[in-house]
Formats: C-alpha cells, structure tokens, sequence
C-alpha cells in the first residue's frame, strides 16, 4: 500500500482519498479503511456486545459507502459522521432482527483494560467485578440510551455530530446523554453502584 | 431544599463537564455549585463517571488485527464484484414500478369500466331550460289557469261523482243507470 495514503490524517487528506476512491483507487480504499475500520468496529462492538454481529455491520457499512462514494456530500456531514450513521443504522437493524439483544459478558472480558495497580487478588477481583457492572450496565441500556453514551464518550463525538449520526435534534443526543447518565447510575444502585464506581476509580 | 436553581443546574451538568455551556450559563451552574451542598454532592458524582465513562468506553471491543484483515479481503471482494448492489437497486426498482403500475390499473380500470357498462354510468342531468323557453311554459301554465277561471265550465262526470259522494247522497249517475 501507498505510505503517502496512509499517513495522511486531516479532514482534507480524507477528502482527497475519497476522491481517488472515487475513481476506484484500490489503494484510496484501503487508507479509509485503515484509518476508519478499528473505530468503526469499537462502535459496532459497543452497540451490539456480539463480535460476529460487529464483523458483519462493520463489512457492510464499508461496502456500503466505498458503493456510494458519488453520493457522499462532504458539505453536509464529515467522512466519519457518515459512516457512523451507516453502521448505526445497521446496528439497528440488527437489534431489531435480534431482539432482546444478547449480551456476552465472556466476550465483553476482551476489553483490553489495563493491568490494576492494586496486586491484591480482592482488589484485583473487586476491580473486575466492577467493570463487569458498568459494562453489565451500559447493555441494559435502551439502544438509544446506548447509542448516545458510546458515541459520546467512547468516540468524543460533539453533541452536533451526535444529532448527525443519531439522526435527531442535538438537544435531543444532549438529553439523551443526560438520561443514559441517570439510568446507568439507578442500574448501578442496587447492586451497589456508588462503591463500584468509586472501586473503578482507583483503578486508575 | 431542590429548587428552581437545582432543576436548572442538574439539567446542565452534563454540559457542564464537558464545557459545551455559554458564559453565561456556565457562570449561574458554577454559583449555584458552589452554594448548594446535594448539587455539589451530584456534580462530583456526575463527574467522576463521567471521566469514567470516557476512560472505559474507548477500550470496549478493541479490534483484532487479523479480524480486520480478514474483513477487508471480504470488503475487496464485495466491492470488485459488479455492483451487485445495482441489481438490488435495479430490482428494487422493478417492484416500485409494479407496484406503481396496480396502483394506475386500480384507479383507470373503473374509469374504463364505466365508460363501456351503461348500467354503471351515472344518470345525466336534465340539461336546464334557457331563459326564453323557461319565460313561455311560465306564460302559458298562466294563461290556461286564467282561461279556466274565466270561463264557466258544465260540470263533468267526475265533479257529479264528488258532489255526490261530499253531500253523503246517491251518485246521480249510478241512480240514471
């Protein structure tokens, strides 16, 4: 693969690849998936808790949008935003086609956490335990609830792309997050939520 | 005591923290933050899972390389195929049309049945009389009225009948016969 493509990062750089892709420049493919793919599936992993569900959207969404490239209008949404609300939409899809969505929690242990600081095998097991809840909790979620969280917390997203790829109001993805606040900490209450939260903190 | 102020404050937290407020709002929530103890207790809590969230969220489902590749050889694959997408669309296009062109039959195949089935047709109206006609039917109903008011007439079979009958006394013709 070109080293050129791959190193360019910038708004316009991904403006020039599409534009290469375009005209179906094998190696302008492979640059925006190399720069989108992981984070794409860190979505699609997020919102559907399946590996084999994430593969699936994430494949789509790419084939979706390198079929559609004429359509995409940079005037209205970044390269990103677009391919997000590609594959969030997928993922509805899916969670419409597999309802009530199943959560693996053996899967959901891949997170790739680092290492506590704290070599007590309690602390080490009260740590773990306490991922596992906000994880637990985060998929007990509505997957609106869930959609708003990832996007902005686990993608940085500002509220204005937030409405793009949910496809709503930005007061709407504001009230949303707030929400998914509110839930996430009376799921976490009853199974002893503020001492987890605070055990999640000394991981730190 | 949750007031207006706490109602107004809690609404913006979220904003708060992560600094999407105007100066303006953003001064008001940090006054009242600073005044009122339970807003104060919420907004710590607000904040540390807040940071929380952003920390753990980035590492949920960190991808596998070799998954990736796998992907995109299936993606290359996809997409140097023929644009089967086309044919989906062309496809989805044909069931458009079809459905386009029952909804056209549905609306002219009355019409046309109509048009051929005189049984089925609707009654025509009486097509309204002109003036001057409509003045001379006017003129002569008036004029026979006039002439039969004018004109003694000799009473006929069926008025001696009436009489007859209203007095309560034998017809003058059945007692003839």
């Amino acid at each position: 693969m070109n080293d050129s493509l791959h190193s360019a990062h910038s708004t316009d750089d991904t403006q020039y690849l599409i534009e290469r892709a375009v005209q179906a420049d094998q190696q302008a493919y492979a640059a925006l998936y190399e720069r989108y793919a992981a984070g794409l599936y860190r979505l699609c992993y997020s919102l559907l808790f399946q590996q084999q569900d994430a593969e699936d959207v994430v494949q789509e969404a790419f084939v979706y949008a390198f079929k559609n490239l004429r359509r995409f209008d940079p005037s209205r949404a970044s390269f990103k935003t677009w391919l997000y609300t590609i594959a969030v939409s997928r993922c509805r899809n899916v969670h419409r086609r597999k309802r009530p969505p199943s959560m693996d929690i053996a899967q959901m242990s891949q997170l790739n956490l680092p290492a506590p600081q704290s070599e007590m095998p309690e602390a080490v097991l009260a740590q773990r335990a306490a991922r596992d809840a906000i994880v637990t909790a985060l998929g007990d979620l509505s997957a609106r609830l869930r959609e708003a969280l990832v996007l902005r917390y686990g993608h940085g997203l500002s509220y204005r792309e937030m409405a793009e790829v949910l496809g709503c109001p930005q007061k709407t993805a504001e009230s949303r997050v707030r929400l998914a606040h509110k839930r996430l900490h009376s799921v976490l209450q009853p199974i002893g939520g503020e001492g987890l939260l605070e055990e999640l903190l000394k991981i730190g | 005591m949750f007031n207006f102020k706490c109602r107004y404050t809690r609404a913006r937290l979220n904003a708060f923290i992560n600094r999407d407020l105007d100066l303006a709002a953003r001064r008001l929530v940090g006054q009242h933050l600073d005044a009122c103890d339970d807003c104060q207790v919420h907004y710590q809590r607000l904040r540390r899972s807040t940071h929380e969230l952003e920390r753990r969220l980035p590492q949920l489902g960190a991808p596998n390389k070799p998954r990736l590749n796998l992907i995109w050889t299936q993606i290359q694959q996809e997409i140097e195929r023929p644009r089967p997408q086309e044919a989906d669309e062309e496809s989805l296009g044909w069931r458009s049309w079809l459905v386009l062109g029952a909804l056209c039959l549905a609306m002219i195949l009355p019409l046309w049945w109509q048009a051929n089935n005189t049984m089925l047709a609707p009654l025509a109206q009486p097509a309204p009389l002109s003036a001057k006609v409509e003045e001379t039917r006017v003129y002569l109903i008036h004029r026979r009225a006039l002439h039969s008011y004018s004109t003694p007439s000799t009473p006929t079979a069926s008025d001696h009948h009436l009489v007859a009958y209203l007095r309560n006394t034998p017809d003058p013709l059945l007692v003839r016969r």
